[in-house]
């Protein structure tokens, strides 16, 4: 024997704020405490939630009642967690359970296959091979379990009986994804950078919006300072000063503005845009504002003396 | 722990919501404009306290005030369309300028000794007048109903509903410098000049701010930001205003918080617990020593949740001189 196996997968580490797996620890860290660790208030970045707690009293004299960010149930501030030290062994057990059923030691199993297969008669292959060809026309809807001879995953497909060896991929169960989806509630996710800033005030300025417009065409010296007339409407100057995208800030925030339409419906209008579980606009008519529906009540009411 | 601050409420404040707090440019003398059809000037005496010094009424809500330069005259607009000057001498008020819808919003554009107020109203007009003849000097068309809008000479911007963002070079009134659309997604609520000139803050119905450069050297420094939202809801930010001496700016929202921020090294200056209300308009007095805010109802959950017994407060708050002063970057 040339090298070690491992003994079972080892599950890389993995934050249990949200189930969020790392390559390294180190990185874990940096993620808890950008993360889970970070002040809502003012994004100063604590090494536990017992900081962050002490912190928001101290500093904003407010309780934290739930980290930051965290999955359901995870959210809580008791546990002192930092990387992995901390994680209650239940919830490592579990996890490592999980990561084991859809990480099965697959490797090992296929290198015991050959073995077994060797074993097959060709009688049984024979059948096997029908079965399969059956079951890939679509006549037959789940395959019979395989008999005696302990059913090689290979032996589905049909493969030739010698060496399954080639691509043991085909003989997998149907794929499931390396590690559970963080339970819902975490749109920007493990994925793909998250469309705003997920924090709150210094974050990397967002949006560089209304960046570029280009100077008004008559600034200063404009045709008719005296002019008093409606007629000098702004539509000519809006028109004149949209085509040039000058610079990129104004492409950007072009592209962004025409994310959303003037008037996006109030239900959804940036569905995975804020945070997990959406928060909604108290006030969210984007058409009218609030004091002209105040206004508009009876007892606010103009009647026009005259 | 989660006290209020110890603030100095001012006393006999207006029967209903406050639609806007201007402090005089030369006296602490804060002017009031409410729901209720009245106008109200306050004296704020060194101890906090304050004396009530005038009213005058219109004929429906009140929308919008502001004081002249000179501190001798307070204009108002409102829901009557009708923009009124008080003079603060002659103890008069009188009707100045004329909308087709009610005015929103107005500001003082004069260069000193020319008073020329501008008012922006719902009947999607910008109106500029000199206070001596019943016609406008000069008007212009606006693409939507006037939302908001503040002035520093010789800028001019007036925001709009739709998102529409005028700004206006004052030396040509009537032809917007730049037109444009906000870079937030919601209604804008509330904008605010840079007390250096170079640009403005919107706020809008989605606790979003934005800062915004005029020039286009300046424009990557646009950024918005966030606030006054909690985990499960969203509130509009009312009120922008910036401390005239140090630049900085308070934002203050329907959740009933305000802040102290600083937009030039990105920071929460300061941060206050919640007065139990939404705050509908802000100001600082003309030194940034004063920050008086207004709070009530803001009518942003509708009708139906207007309270009962509606509480309607002006409270002055003593700016701390740390709290409202700029601060070098933080490391991040």
């Amino acid at each position: 024997m040339a090298k070690k196996k491992k003994k079972q997968p080892q599950s890389k580490p993995w934050c249990w704020y949200c189930e969020r797996e790392f390559d390294d620890e180190k990185v874990l860290i940096t993620h808890q405490r950008a993360k889970h660790f970070k002040c809502p208030q003012c994004n100063k970045k604590m090494n536990t939630t017992g900081g962050l707690s002490i912190h928001y009293a101290q500093v904003h004299k407010e309780t934290l009642r739930s980290v930051p960010n965290a999955i359901e149930g995870r959210d809580t501030v008791d546990i002192e967690i930092f990387g992995m030290e901390g994680v209650p062994h239940e919830d490592l057990i579990a996890h490592q359970a999980g990561y084991s059923a859809a990480n099965p030691p697959m490797p090992k199993r296929i290198r015991i296959d050959p073995g077994i297969n060797q074993e097959l008669t060709p009688e049984q292959l024979k059948e096997q091979l029908a079965r399969h060809q059956a079951y890939v026309k679509g006549q037959a809807p789940a395959p019979a379990p395989v008999p005696p001879p302990p059913a090689p995953y290979g032996a589905y497909y049909g493969a030739p009986p010698p060496m399954p060896m080639g691509p043991p991929g085909p003989g997998m169960p149907p794929y499931q994804p390396p590690y559970h989806s963080p339970m819902g509630g975490y749109p920007g996710g493990p994925m793909g950078p998250p469309p705003h800033s997920p924090y709150g005030y210094p974050g990397a300025p967002p949006m560089h919006a209304g960046g570029g417009y280009p100077p008004a065409p008559g600034l200063g010296s404009g045709p008719s300072t005296a002019a008093v007339s409606a007629t000098a409407s702004p539509t000519p100057s809006a028109a004149s000063s949209m085509p040039p995208p000058s610079t990129t800030a104004a492409s950007v925030s072009a592209s962004s503005e025409h994310a959303t339409p003037t008037l996006p419906p109030p239900s959804a209008p940036r569905p995975p845009a804020v945070t997990s579980v959406g928060p909604v606009l108290v006030y969210d008519d984007n058409a009218v504002s609030v004091e002209e529906k105040r206004a508009s009540l009876p007892q606010y009411r103009y009647i026009e003396s005259n | 722990m989660n006290q209020p601050p110890k603030d100095f409420e001012v006393s006999q404040p207006p029967t209903d919501g406050i639609t806007e707090l201007s402090f005089s440019p030369v006296a602490d003398f804060l002017g009031v404009s409410s729901w209720d059809n009245q106008v109200r000037i306050y004296e704020v005496q060194p101890d906090g306290s304050t004396v009530g010094k005038a009213m005058y009424a219109h004929e429906a809500p009140v929308l919008c005030c502001a004081w002249s330069k000179d501190g001798s005259k307070l204009a108002s607009g409102g829901a009557d369309k009708a923009a009124r000057l008080y003079d603060l001498q002659s103890g008069q008020a009188q009707q100045i300028g004329q909308h087709d819808g009610p005015i929103r919003s107005m500001r003082w554009v004069d260069t000193p000794g020319q008073p020329i107020l501008a008012t922006g109203g719902w009947d999607k007009m910008l109106k500029y007048w000199d206070c001596r003849q019943p016609n406008p000097i000069a008007s212009t068309q606006l693409p939507e109903r006037c939302y908001a809008m503040d002035a520093l000479y010789p800028m001019l911007v007036v925001g709009c509903a739709d998102r529409h963002i005028l700004i206006y070079n004052l030396n040509n009134p009537t032809t917007p410098f730049k037109s444009t659309q906000s870079p937030l997604k919601w209604q804008t609520r509330c904008v605010s000049c840079f007390p250096a000139g170079n640009g403005f803050a919107l706020g809008s119905i989605e606790g979003r701010v934005a800062i915004q450069y005029v020039e286009e050297k300046d424009a990557s420094g646009n950024f918005s930001f966030k606030c006054h939202r909690d985990s499960s809801q969203v509130y509009s930010v009312n009120a922008i205003s910036f401390h005239p001496v140090h630049g900085t700016f308070s934002t203050a929202g329907s959740d009933g918080t305000f802040n102290f921020w600083d937009k030039d090294s990105k920071q929460r200056l300061k941060m206050f617990p919640t007065v139990g209300a939404p705050i509908t308009a802000t100001t600082f007095n003309r030194n940034g020593t004063i920050f008086a805010y207004a709070v009530g109802y803001d009518w942003s959950k509708g009708h139906q949740s207007a309270p009962a017994t509606p509480k309607n407060q002006i409270f002055l708050h003593a700016a701390k001189e740390e709290d409202v002063k700029q601060r070098a970057p933080k490391k991040r």
